[in-house]
């Protein structure tokens, strides 16, 4: 019940495929401990790899040797729950498939801020991939590259800001001084 | 506008909505109000993909579920009227309405009543101060119409609307200086607080916010811990410079209407406030007169419109008993559904505030 | 304020039209068919109203026309709730007197 206490939830309540550690393809990690009224992972597999029995509230089951690693579930998880995970990605990293619903997304190729289960930061990794698609709803999966001891820990990153188009318009102007500062440019 | 309808549901949420869209296929002159200038209720201020199974729209956003739901209603046979209140029921049949120029009636011999919820607020010193909101005011701010309230927020309350409104917030670029929960136990559900606690933002359970200090608006909060019977523990304060504290500390069912219209109502925990007594159709003590959705017990919008549909599937089958087998088909379906989407242990609280409340035809 | 940039929201639409209004005689601006409130918050002021009784600052409290926290005084007619009324062009909003004035002419 700790997960109840932290909000933090304990990667050894998730089930793993035998062996994780020496695949070399992507699997999902399915970070839903909780029994709570939701099913899309078990009707968005074409591969029917992840399945719900009985009621709505049970846990979503998979079947890792079903699974193509296609990463559909991560972008249809209402809970941001999924991750998929490739081990030995490279000969050097691990990578991780994550939802990613903030701005600035980050882009092909850019170093970003890693950032584990806790909120703590853990060093760099390096974007490998950005996947956007109509069926995810505005969803965009990110890949990205993860030292190898840290692929179970990282769940999140943080794209590090450029400059342009964020943050906010501070109106807190009157409609005068707008006018005159437009003038004035 | 006419003055009498077969159907007359007050309320255009995700239950009233619903109501709308089930009634629709049986029957015509059926008279949808809402007080707001848009329909959809609080869907349209829920950018967050739903739970809940492909019936329930799981994975799409409430904002598209709003639209969706209005998309389908038949405009030919649901009239919809916005910015109307409805401000009192007399029996047997007439509902009084008002705009802003005129007050008038209505009659129908069927009332679903889809009049959701209102925000709580808790005690603690200056909790009047401007920068003080309740959750459901800054989702219309942000989502609705592209403004924040502030650049950083406390948030109190870690139930779903707690953490889902710490995540929108986060979404809009405003920072979350923390999400104070008084029970020792995160409310909401654990993949929301996990997705906030990567995000790098803290949750104090066993804590309580204690006061708000500012000039004009919010400039600083204090919280602190508390004990199991939520008295605050001296010396233990926590103070955070925010310009906003969210409130998200639960909500009532807005029964006003009901209660005036003379339905049995009784008061249940569970279920957050005064509700009516009602049966499996959502048929409350007086007969033609239904509720619906959060008026019927504080739960989750995939419940309100399964309760929407099973009230305007009912009026409807009392006005012209439709085929019988489709009838049985349509309510056990719903029947299977509510009672599927209530197990597990965050449903507990749903099914046993409604035994309370459960009337037996 | 208002935010530029969102994963799942736009508001940059060109549809939208800007209008000016006026709040205790200064001019502001904001997008018409906001709600009042909303185009306050964007330009800073979130005070809306003073208590009657205890004269205590108030502030948006429901934004869905239930708490009359953010009534004021539009075009001269008190009890407005801001939160859910509609900005126009050239709307003159003002704090209430307390509970609020009639109007002078009631046309």
């Amino acid at each position: 019940m700790d997960y109840k206490k932290t909000g933090i939830i304990d990667i050894n309540k998730v089930v793993l495929p035998q062996n994780w550690e020496e695949l070399t393809r992507f699997f999902p990690v399915i970070e839903c401990i909780e029994k709570i009224p939701c099913n899309p992972c078990s009707w968005c597999c074409p591969k029917e790899a992840i399945t719900i029995q009985g009621d709505i509230t049970n846990l979503p089951e998979i079947d890792f040797d079903k699974c193509t690693g296609c990463a559909i579930c991560a972008g249809k998880c209402p809970g941001l729950a999924i991750f998929l995970v490739n081990p030995n990605f490279d000969e050097q990293y691990s990578a991780i498939i994550m939802p990613y619903e903030f701005r600035p997304l980050p882009v092909e190729n850019q170093k970003v801020t890693l950032i584990d289960r806790h909120g703590n930061e853990r060093g760099n990794g390096e974007v490998v991939k950005i996947r956007l698609s109509s069926a995810f709803e505005k969803t965009p999966l990110v890949t990205v590259k993860v030292p190898k001891e840290l692929i179970m820990e990282i769940r999140h990153i943080r794209a590090i800001k450029k400059s342009g188009k964020s943050g906010f318009r501070d109106s807190g102007k009157t409609w005068e001084e707008q006018l005159a500062q437009q003038v004035a440019n | 506008m006419k003055d009498n309808y077969n159907i007359v549901i007050v309320g255009g949420g995700p239950a009233g909505l619903s109501a709308a869209l089930e009634a629709s296929k049986y029957t015509d002159k059926i008279l949808l109000i809402d007080e707001n200038l848009k329909a959809g209720g609080q869907l349209i201020k829920q950018t967050h993909k739903f739970f809940g199974s492909k019936n329930h729209h799981a994975s799409e956003r409430g904002i598209n579920i709003a639209q969706e739901l209005i998309k389908s209603i038949d405009s030919d046979k649901v009239e919809f009227l916005s910015g109307v209140s409805a401000s009192g029921f007399y029996k047997p049949h007439t509902l009084l309405l008002e705009d802003k120029e005129r007050l008038y009636r209505v009659n129908s011999d069927k009332f679903i009543f889809a009049t959701g919820a209102s925000e709580n607020i808790i005690p603690f010193v200056n909790n009047d101060l401007p920068g003080v909101y309740g959750a459901g005011a800054v989702q219309t701010l942000m989502n609705l119409y592209g403004v924040v309230p502030g650049k950083r927020v406390l948030m109190i309350g870690a139930g779903n609307i707690g953490l889902i409104v710490s995540y929108q917030l986060f979404q809009c670029g405003v920072e979350i200086a923390g999400v104070v929960e008084a029970s020792p136990y995160i409310g909401g559900y654990s993949v929301h607080a996990a997705k906030l606690r990567r995000m790098q933002i803290p949750i104090y359970t066993n804590h309580s916010i204690k006061a708000a200090y500012g000039d004009e608006c919010v400039e600083k909060a204090v919280i602190a811990e508390v004990d199991s019977r939520w008295n605050i523990i001296k010396n233990t304060e926590k103070e955070f410079d925010v310009d906003t504290i969210c409130l998200a500390v639960g909500l009532t069912p807005s029964t006003e209407l009901l209660s005036q219209a003379g339905c049995d109502m009784v008061y249940v925990r569970e279920l957050c406030g005064y509700v009516p007594k009602h049966d499996k159709f959502m048929e409350t003590s007086i007969s033609g007169v239904f509720v619906a959705g959060d008026a019927s017990g504080i739960e989750e919008a995939s419940a309100a419109m399964l309760e929407g549909r099973m009230a305007g599937l009912k009026a409807c089958y009392d006005i012209e008993k439709f085929n019988r087998s489709e009838w049985i088909n349509s309510i056990s379906h719903i029947e299977f559904e509510l009672k599927s989407l209530r197990s597990g242990p965050h449903g507990e609280k749903a099914v046993n505030g409604k035994k309370k409340i459960d009337i037996q035809r | 304020m208002r935010f530029l940039d969102h994963p799942i929201l736009d508001f940059n639409s060109k549809d939208k039209k800007l209008v000016s209004f006026t709040f205790e005689g200064k001019t502001f601006n904001g997008y018409e068919g906001e709600p009042i409130a909303a185009a306050l918050h964007d330009n800073g002021i979130k005070k809306l109203r003073i208590s009657p009784k205890l004269k205590r600052n108030r502030g948006l409290f429901c934004a869905i026309g239930k708490c009359s926290s953010c009534l004021m005084k539009v075009d001269g007619i008190p009890n407005i709730r801001t939160c859910t009324e509609p900005l126009k062009q050239g709307m003159k909003v003002e704090y209430q007197n307390i509970k609020g004035d009639l109007p002078e002419v009631m046309s």
